[in-house]
């Protein structure tokens, strides 16, 4: 049975079967749309985002469904199918290893007479003497860059010549390193840290929530070019470790800041209050940025902030961004909704503008200003660099292969009725047989012109 | 300099049109009515055959002016917009063709093979024909785009993979064209397929290279290596295909024609995740396609 899988495995046929499946596969979750990577795979917003495709569909929406058709890349069908193909890769390497280097350090340095009377071995005869032949096929080979074995047995000269051998380890190396990157990339999916949606006002400090981590965002910046599509994004962060700064860079779209394994990338912006919260003893509650990075009825930005100590939550919504005015709200006003925490029912609402303060339920809260806030992915995957190292050994290893084509060859050469004969032949599933017919013809020639 | 550019692409479409022609007659114009001459036994069928009218070499003189007329639509066009041509569809299709016509050229100087032009360069030609039908006004790049030197070689590279998959492509079809035309007026079975295995050798890694280039941009730009986006998928699935070509043609049962249909269908696949933009959306549909 494990002999059975093992050779299963090993199959250049299971390769091509596996190969073709995958590619099936991803063409499946090319073709049809997949559900973003934040919606689960089973729960209300599943089926939320289910009755959005509906329409397209129909009837057999459930049932793609049921099969993972809309979120191919995460079933355990294709990671069955990349686990079968790391493992059926490892299988090959290690069964080839051994023939790769049986074949580059202990060749078979004869072959039998028969097999040069075959219709793919080259053959010439020359009136030379046979030392003369060999001498001048040492040299045509040796002219292609061919390293030469020879070897005498009765009477007859066996030579045995290949090239580029040491390339031919490259389709072991890139195979091998398919596997580690295979390896390395499920590693990561474990391992991996990250937050797509870190919010940061500016002004503003945040807990990252790794490693005790916090980043303060000075300032954000969008700029235009003059037809308003955008030119740079760009944030001033300070980056904190337990409170002391170890870290500090303007990042930009293509430019993260990286601090010990974790990148805090720019990824999208938004506007902020500038909120400052004092109760009627005069006691601060809350004096920081509210980023309104929500969306509420009718497009409106929105965010919250708890008020510490007062088992309170309040909502700031910003006028709306869809298109014609907001009745609720007008431009430089922010909208505050009081709620006890946990309880849906607002104690209090009102709107004030920028500068200017608002009383609800005994605290007052002051629209200092109007910012902006940063949104940056913060990610942290030590997987990373196998997987570079991973792709590059991948490349280097098929260029070795592909480049420096491994070829074999051997000559049998025996005294002839007037000189000698040489016949050559080459084995293997690439052409090289017209260059072995060449030098065959070129050991004759030279041979006999002398 | 936009306009020099234009002129350039006009000229280059000229060009590659003439040319197409002359390939296509010269192969299955030209030598077919010689082949059937030669079943019917006329006189000096044998030669006409063998020895050209002329149109070979014609073909041949209007491609290297096609190409030279990219050549300089390239250079031209990123004085004009001071990058490579990536920031639009335009720019990307018309990038492509000069891909697959410099790799057939390539493979021309190399084999002096003239019939694998008769599939080649027309589909070159419709390539730059659809570039020429899209604006190509030169927009701002989003920041996203704005990392030169990766996108630089990111594009490079996948012109070089896709130009040889073309020539692949064109190898494939002739091989299993061969045993529905005449004989002798497509080139030996063995030549065409050792024309589409090397280009696949060059080819694949190059596109191993697209792929991994893409995944660094992505990474710096967006803090992933891979999110499954369908511009990944898709090259991912052209990958997949050139690979399993590469095992199929060791196998008995799979070599020859089988193989040969495994490179027209990547070659389908190139033009999948080439032209996908128009397609799928996500973040790999930056720059739009003009209108
Ligand atoms: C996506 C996965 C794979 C890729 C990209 C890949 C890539 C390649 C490439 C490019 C070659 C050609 C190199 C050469 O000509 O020496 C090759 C050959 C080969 N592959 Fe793979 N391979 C994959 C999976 C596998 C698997 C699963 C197996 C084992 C069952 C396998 C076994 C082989 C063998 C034995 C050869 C040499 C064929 C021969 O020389 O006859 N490969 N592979």
């Amino acid at each position: 049975m494990i002999r059975r899988v093992w050779q299963l495995l090993l199959s250049v046929r299971t390769a091509l079967v596996l190969i073709l499946l995958l590619a099936a596969a991803t063409l499946v979750g090319t073709l049809v749309i997949q559900a973003p990577a934040v919606v689960p795979l089973a729960g209300p917003d599943r089926d939320a985002w289910l009755d959005k495709v509906r329409p397209r569909f129909g009837v057999w929406t459930d049932a793609l469904a049921l099969i993972g058709v809309f979120n191919v890349f995460r079933t355990w069908w294709y990671e069955a199918l990349l686990g079968a193909l790391a493992l059926s890769v490892s299988a090959c390497s290690i069964h080839r290893a051994r023939t790769l280097w049986r074949e580059s350090y202990r060749p078979h340095l004869r072959l039998a007479a028969s097999m040069f009377e075959r219709p793919t071995a080259a053959a010439a005869t020359t009136t030379a003497r046979l030392e003369t032949a060999v001498a001048s096929l040492r040299r045509a080979l040796a002219r292609r860059g061919y390293r030469v074995v020879a070897v005498e047995r009765d009477g007859v000269t066996h030579v045995y010549a290949d090239r580029h051998r040491l390339a031919r380890f490259g389709t072991l190396l890139s195979h091998l390193s398919l596997v580690l990157l295979l390896v390395a990339a499920g590693i990561g999916t474990q391992v991996r840290w990250d937050d797509d949606a870190f919010v940061v006002p500016e002004g503003s400090t945040r807990d990252v929530g790794l490693d005790g981590l916090a980043v303060r965002a000075d300032s954000f910046v969008a700029e235009y070019y003059p037809t308003g599509e955008p030119k740079d994004y760009r944030s001033d962060l300070v980056l904190y470790r337990g409170g002391a700064e170890v870290g500090r860079k303007t990042i930009r779209v293509n430019d993260p800041l990286e601090y010990d394994g974790v990148r805090f990338y720019q990824s999208f912006f938004g506007p902020s209050a500038q909120m400052r919260v004092t109760d009627a003893s005069g006691r601060r509650v809350y004096d920081d940025g509210v980023a309104l990075a929500w969306r509420v009825d009718g497009d409106r930005p929105a965010g919250s902030l708890s008020l510490d100590g007062t088992g309170l939550t309040a909502y700031v919504v910003a006028p709306s961004t869809g298109g014609q005015g907001d009745v609720l709200i007008r431009p430089g006003e922010m909208r505050v909704e009081l709620y006890r925490s946990g309880s849906s029912a607002p104690l209090a609402s009102g709107n004030v503008t920028q500068g200017g303060e608002i009383e609800l339920g005994g605290l007052r809260f002051a629209f200092v200003r109007e910012r902006q806030f940063t949104g940056l992915r913060v990610a942290r995957d030590p997987t990373v660099p196998l997987i570079w190292t991973a792709s590059v050994l991948f490349v280097l290893g098929l260029s070795a292969v592909f480049a420096l084509p491994y070829r074999r060859l051997w000559a049998r050469l025996a005294v002839a009725d007037a000189g000698a004969r040489v016949a050559a032949l080459t084995v293997g599933r690439r052409e090289g047989d017209d260059e072995v017919a060449e030098i065959v013809r070129e050991a004759a020639t030279a041979v006999s012109k002398e | 300099m936009d306009k020099m550019s234009q002129y350039m692409l006009v000229a280059a479409l000229i060009a590659l049109a003439l040319a197409s022609v002359f390939y296509v007659w010269e192969t299955f114009g030209r030598r077919t009515l010689a082949a059937r001459a030669v079943t019917a036994g006329g006189p000096g069928a044998q030669v006409a055959v063998a020895d050209a009218d002329g149109s070979g070499k014609y073909a041949s003189l209007l491609l290297w002016n096609g190409l030279a007329f990219l050549t300089l639509w390239m250079i031209f066009r990123a004085v004009y917009t001071g990058h490579g041509p990536f920031s639009n569809m335009h720019e990307f299709a018309a990038a492509f063709a000069w891909g697959i016509v410099a790799a057939y050229t390539y493979v021309e100087l190399r084999t002096r093979v003239r019939a694998i032009g008769a599939i080649v360069v027309p589909a070159a030609l419709a390539v730059l024909w659809y570039a020429s039908t899209i604006s190509p006004d030169a927009r701002p790049l989003v920041p996203a785009l704005q990392n030169n030197l990766l996108l630089t070689v990111h594009v490079a590279v996948s012109i070089v993979a896709y130009g040889t998959f073309a020539v692949s492509f064109g190898a494939a079809v002739l091989y299993l064209l061969r045993e529905r035309v005449p004989a002798g007026i497509l080139p030996d079975a063995r030549v065409l397929d050792e024309v589409g295995y090397r280009s696949i050798t060059v080819g694949f890694p190059f596109m191993a290279l697209v792929i991994i280039l893409g995944a660094l941009w992505a990474d710096v730009a967006w803090g992933r290596y891979w999110g499954w986006d369908p511009k990944e998928t898709a090259s991912l699935v052209t990958w997949l295909i050139y690979g399993a070509y590469l095992h199929a043609r060791t196998l008995r049962g799979w070599k020859g024609d089988r193989s040969a249909a495994l490179l027209v269908l990547g070659f389908g696949a190139v033009l999948f995740t080439y032209f996908g933009n128009l397609f799928f959306g996500g973040l790999h549909s930056y720059a739009g396609i003009g209108r």
